[in-house]
């Protein structure tokens, strides 16, 4: 790999590196599960000196994120950081909204984890599927490796001044935070090369030449800010890939908006996001050992959504199944699901809704077979979703655990 | 809502030097034009402060949430000194009124005639 060295880092670890690597000036992040060693990590970092940054210990999420913009803007500008996960990122929802309509952008490592309640310290999708309105861009890992990678993408396409939005990159909680894998880490004066010194192409706070961010605005214009937000992801779904050509020719590594894996001849399709998609992959390999023909399509950017490519993808498939890892409550499906749903021509295929994974519990290989089985069972009669059960790895006496029977 | 003066009440820039103004559009919900700002507009009642009684310890500088008050030196006030307040963002909140040891400063009707 072109100007990288190879490294032991989770994910935690992965994306504190990348945060050095960007050169982040202002640090002000709160420790929670499983985030907790990213704050660690860049502690240490700047206390060492390897990392000329200034850290603020703050009090809450809500203060991490305002500190982030407050530092971001300030004067010529500086790369500001913080990381979060779960009740934490819901904590940080207001000021998410902040970052994102004053065109702040903030890269933030999200670490997947399931919220309350029930009180859980493990990953499903519910905490950033529950932020993916507020106009931040998403971007979602499969490995260690993608962690750094898209850390390092995200400055790049959340800077470029056609877009100017911040970005998260979310990674499963435990699953890459704490899974230790070998990464190829570029080298200084390559991330350098890729991404230049931050300078506030927008707003900025300087005493001698004023302005007043974030202003009361009246509806005569609230729209129209909104309306410059919704251009900013158009513009983002072509930004992207121009990003990730220029990072495949610095570091030699390619990245899409979405990857398909083995889909020209599948019968049936199963789209994953996460690190889910690593196990996906495994299953389709053994499967089509099967002589069985299965793919899989892996959502790396959720916001923008990529639903022109996804659509290019699909054409002609008849069965497509997509696993979301969070429950989607009183919705029709998942969040992936109403998306991919809504991508594809009303009619012309099935889209299949499959939740698992939720509060930490493993997305096996035996659970996408099982979701494989289904779908190809749907190939020859579309439409009859007789065997399709949405919430594959639920127990079967779900409604009965823990059931107290009290006051006889 | 009260209504809002016409014109910017402070020129922007230290010392009133003007701003060569980089040409760059910005976007966002952002305002480079001060006239909805002159917070002093929302002010019912004013602080009026007795500088003969006043000692000039500055208790209401450190206290006053806007950083709207300064303590000048003028000879010709018992202590030397003089409270000086910025009409334009001092928004009547008397907490300086509050927090005087010299109880020296009285809120009157912003209209009051003094």
């Amino acid at each position: 790999m072109k100007n990288c060295n190879k490294m032991m880092l989770d994910g935690n670890g992965a994306a504190a590196e990348a945060l050095k690597l960007a050169r982040v000036k202002v640090i002000s992040a709160y420790p929670i599960t499983p985030q907790s060693p990213i704050s660690e990590k860049l502690s240490e970092m700047v206390v060492s000196g390897e990392l000329d940054a200034k850290y603020i210990r703050v009090e809450s999420e809500h203060t991490a994120m305002s500190c982030a913009i407050g530092a971001q803007l300030a004067g010529k500008g500086v790369r500001a950081a913080t990381a979060t996960s779960s009740v934490g990122l819901a904590l940080m929802h207001e000021i998410l909204g902040v970052a994102s309509g004053c065109r702040v952008p903030v890269v933030m490592p999200v670490v997947n984890r399931a919220l309350v309640a029930p009180w859980s310290l493990w990953c499903d999708h519910q905490d950033a599927m529950a932020e993916r309105d507020s106009g931040w861009l998403q971007f979602y890992a499969e490995t260690v490796q993608e962690v750094l990678d898209f850390t390092l993408i995200a400055f790049k396409i959340a800077e470029h001044e056609d877009v100017l939005l911040p970005a998260m990159v979310c990674m499963d909680g435990f699953y890459l935070s704490h899974s230790t894998q070998p990464v190829m880490v570029p080298e200084q004066q390559a991330v350098d090369d890729f991404l230049p010194e931050y300078r506030n192409k927008n707003l900025y706070l300087d005493p001698n030449d004023p302005m007043f961010i974030n202003n009361l605005t009246s509806p005569d214009e609230f729209t129209e800010m909104r309306y410059q937000q919704k251009v900013a992801f158009d513009n983002a779904q072509a930004v992207i890939p121009v990003v990730q050509e220029d990072f495949y020719e610095q570091f030699g590594r390619k990245y899409q908006l979405l990857e398909s894996y083995k889909c020209e001849d599948a019968d049936a399709i199963l789209v994953t996001i996460g690190s889910m998609s690593g196990t996906a992959k495994h299953v389709v390999n053994r499967m089509r050992e099967q002589g069985r023909k299965v793919g899989v399509v892996k959502i790396v950017s959720f916001r923008p959504f990529p639903h022109e490519r996804l659509k290019e993808i699909l054409e002609g498939k008849k069965v497509v199944g997509v696993l979301d890892r969070s429950a989607g409550l009183g919705a029709q499906g998942g969040p992936v699901w109403l998306e991919v749903n809504s991508a594809v021509t009303p009619g012309e295929k099935k889209v299949y809704n499959y939740v698992a994974g939720l509060g930490g519990r493993d997305i096996t290989a035996k659970t996408i077979e099982k979701i494989f089985d289904q779908l190809l069972q749907q190939k020859d009669k579309p439409g009859v979703p007789e065997f399709i059960t949405p919430w594959i790895d639920t127990g079967q006496n779900a409604m009965e655990i823990r059931r107290i029977r009290k006051n006889d | 809502m009260p209504r809002q003066p016409k014109k910017p009440t402070k020129k922007p820039g230290k010392n009133n030097k003007p701003i060569e103004k980089k040409s760059v559009y910005v976007y966002g919900p952002v305002a480079a034009v001060f006239n909805s700002v002159n917070t002093g507009s929302w002010r019912i009642l004013k602080p009026d402060v007795d500088n003969i009684l006043c000692i000039g310890c500055g208790q209401c500088k450190t206290f006053c949430p806007t950083g709207v008050i300064e303590i000048d030196d003028d000879e010709k006030q018992p202590p030397g000194k003089i409270v000086v307040i910025d009409w334009a963002y001092c928004k009547g909140c008397g907490i300086c009124a509050n927090v005087c040891p010299k109880e020296c400063i009285e809120m009157v009707d912003e209209k009051e005639e003094k």
